[in-house]
């Protein structure tokens, strides 16, 4: 029973790394169903900016990260 | 046996004073990465200029730690900031008033003709002033800062928003005066910055005062001895034995005199302010950056410096809370009361102290840290909340500069219109913040060294300042050099 658990164990930590080095977007890398760092961030400049909201939440989330220098550009058009 | 211990035996023992700091200069380590939206100090009391006893005075100031020679740029505040004063009336801890302040540079982009007639070209100046400024003549200046501010009743994101106006000419924008860069530039700086005292309409028939603009730093303290490791002597004599550290400090302040009929309820006379500065949440550097456009800031506001009684940021919470603290909200202070009931600081002192007898005060919780940091006193400016906020009760008279005492309510004959009631700009708040967490509060047999009389050795008191409106002094020039070294003296 306990050798079943620890093949399932490292079949889920396969997967997850898996996922993990297909998750990258330009060589930022990044966490499985992690947060695309510049769409988020885009999001909270152009549909977020108002003086009676909250601001949103960080801790817990992850973020990937792009380091493609236009990925901003859309925010100074 | 226990004993009280003497001055006379602890300076005979010691080598090195208790621990002081900058007011909140710097406190925490996040806001120190933005310092223009970081709070120094924030003072509320009622106003003690002749004939305007029926009005408190309210000030912010933000920017630590301003070398007056700090140009070409000086120390303008952040336009993508939103600074706040707010005001809980009702004592729920909860804002019922808020002023909220943006800033914008203009620049007048003013240029030379340079070159041989032939083939002059008009090219842009990389400095603020192109020649000498006074009340009536600012066109030599190359940027303007002007201001606006927002009246919010109720919740300060959700509340009803009014703009502030000029109370002159109905106009709901404001020039700050830019900072002292020298007497060159500024020969006559009092009158200048006199020129930027606004009355203002705040509604309803009241009517107040504004000045935003450079100030000399008010606050007085042996900063750099005292951050390393305590390094100064005589911690019980004079109270002006060790130098101040921000002499030569200038600071930007935000000042309000507003009607005590406008700031107070109805339901009792105890106001409690604070002072808050934001940012949007998410900041984009421009890689093609121009004067107006130097990032792209949206989303909401995230509140990043918290201030009200001085030291608390400073000296009362630990490290890891330090930023925590600066984006907290008075109501929720229920998770910084360990910090209150059982303090660090004393236990600090004690611990350097402890060879020539000094102690701790042995009474926990410490509900006397409790009634002067977090509820108010008793009798005196308790509001009904528990919340880290400056009290003050406005049915106190105001004392006349002359006669006021640097030790405020705990002076021997206490001065009730100072510290902890509010605070003045010429309340010791160091001296007596060390004393008041050493147990002067409290009965000799919970505090054997309650009674010590404490100091930095730096003293401030009420003729450091003006007594009247705006109150805080004319800002040290940048030039010539002499100025800033004649202030350190």
């Amino acid at each position: 029973m306990k050798t079943r658990k620890k093949r399932l164990g490292l079949l889920a930590s396969a997967v997850v790394a898996l996922l993990a080095g297909c998750g990258g977007n330009g060589g930022g890398g990044g966490d499985a169903g992690a947060t695309r760092f510049d769409d988020f961030v885009i999001d909270i400049v152009q549909n977020g900016t108002f003086d009676t909201i909250d601001p949103v939440e960080l801790n817990g989330q992850s973020f990937s990260f792009n380091e493609d220098p236009a990925a901003f550009d859309v925010l100074f058009r | 046996m226990r004993f009280r211990l003497t001055p006379i035996a602890l300076l005979a023992a010691l080598s090195v004073a208790p621990p002081a700091a900058a007011s909140s200069h710097r406190e925490a380590p996040f806001v120190t990465k933005h310092p223009k939206i970081d709070a120094t100090d924030f003072y509320l009391f009622r106003s003690y200029e002749d004939g305007r006893a029926g009005f408190v005075t309210v000030v912010a100031n933000y920017l630590p730690l301003q070398d007056p020679y700090g140009g070409p740029n000086y120390f303008a505040l952040d336009p993508d900031a939103l600074y706040e004063i707010l005001i809980d009336n009702d004592g729920d801890a909860r804002e019922d008033l808020t002023f909220q302040f943006r800033f914008q540079s203009t620049l007048s982009d003013i240029a030379l003709d340079v070159g041989p007639a032939s083939a002059t070209k008009r090219v842009s100046v990389p400095v603020v002033n192109v020649g000498p400024i006074s009340p009536g003549m600012t066109e030599a200046l190359n940027v303007v800062e002007t201001y606006s501010v927002a009246l919010v009743r109720g919740d300060r994101r959700r509340g009803r928003a009014t703009p502030v106006r000029n109370a002159a000419n109905g106009q709901s924008v404001f020039t700050k005066p830019v900072d002292n860069i020298g007497l060159k530039s500024i020969p006559d700086y009092p009158a200048y910055a006199a020129a930027h005292v606004y009355s203002i309409d705040l509604g309803g028939g009241f009517t107040g005062r504004m000045f935003v603009g450079q100030r000399k730093d008010p606050f007085v303290v042996n900063l750099g001895e005292t951050f390393d490791l305590v390094n100064y002597s005589n911690p019980l004599g004079p109270p002006d034995a060790q130098p101040d550290s921000l002499a030569d400090k200038n600071v930007t302040s935000l000042v309000l005199e507003l009607p005590i009929a406008f700031v107070t309820s109805g339901s009792g006379p105890v106001i409690g302010g604070w002072t808050a500065a934001s940012l949007r949440q998410a900041r984009v550097s421009n890689p093609k950056p121009t004067f107006a456009i130097p990032s792209i800031e949206g989303g909401a506001w995230v509140q990043q410096s918290r201030l009200a009684s001085p030291l608390v940021n400073e000296l009362v919470i630990g490290l890891k809370d330090k930023d925590r603290f600066n984006a907290s909200h008075p109501k929720d202070d229920a998770q910084f009361a360990d910090y209150v009931t059982h303090p660090t600081l004393p236990a600090i002192i004690e611990l350097l102290f402890r060879d020539a007898g000094v102690r701790a005060p042995t009474a926990f919780p410490r509900t006397d840290l409790v009634a002067a940091f977090l509820t108010g006193v008793d009798g005196l400016n308790k509001n009904g909340s528990v919340a880290e906020m400056l009290r003050l009760n406005t049915s106190v008279p105001p004392t006349p500069a002359a006669l006021q005492d640097r030790l405020g309510v705990i002076a021997e004959t206490p001065d009730l219109a100072g510290f902890p009631n509010g605070r003045r700009p010429g309340d010791d708040v160091v001296d007596v913040a060390l004393r008041v967490v050493m147990g002067k509060l409290l009965p000799i047999e919970s505090a054997a060294s309650g009674g010590l009389p404490f100091t930095d050795g730096a003293v401030v008191d009420a003729s450091f300042f003006d007594a009247a409106f705006p109150y805080l002094k004319t800002p040290i020039p940048g030039s010539p050099n002499g100025a800033s070294a004649a202030a350190k003296r």
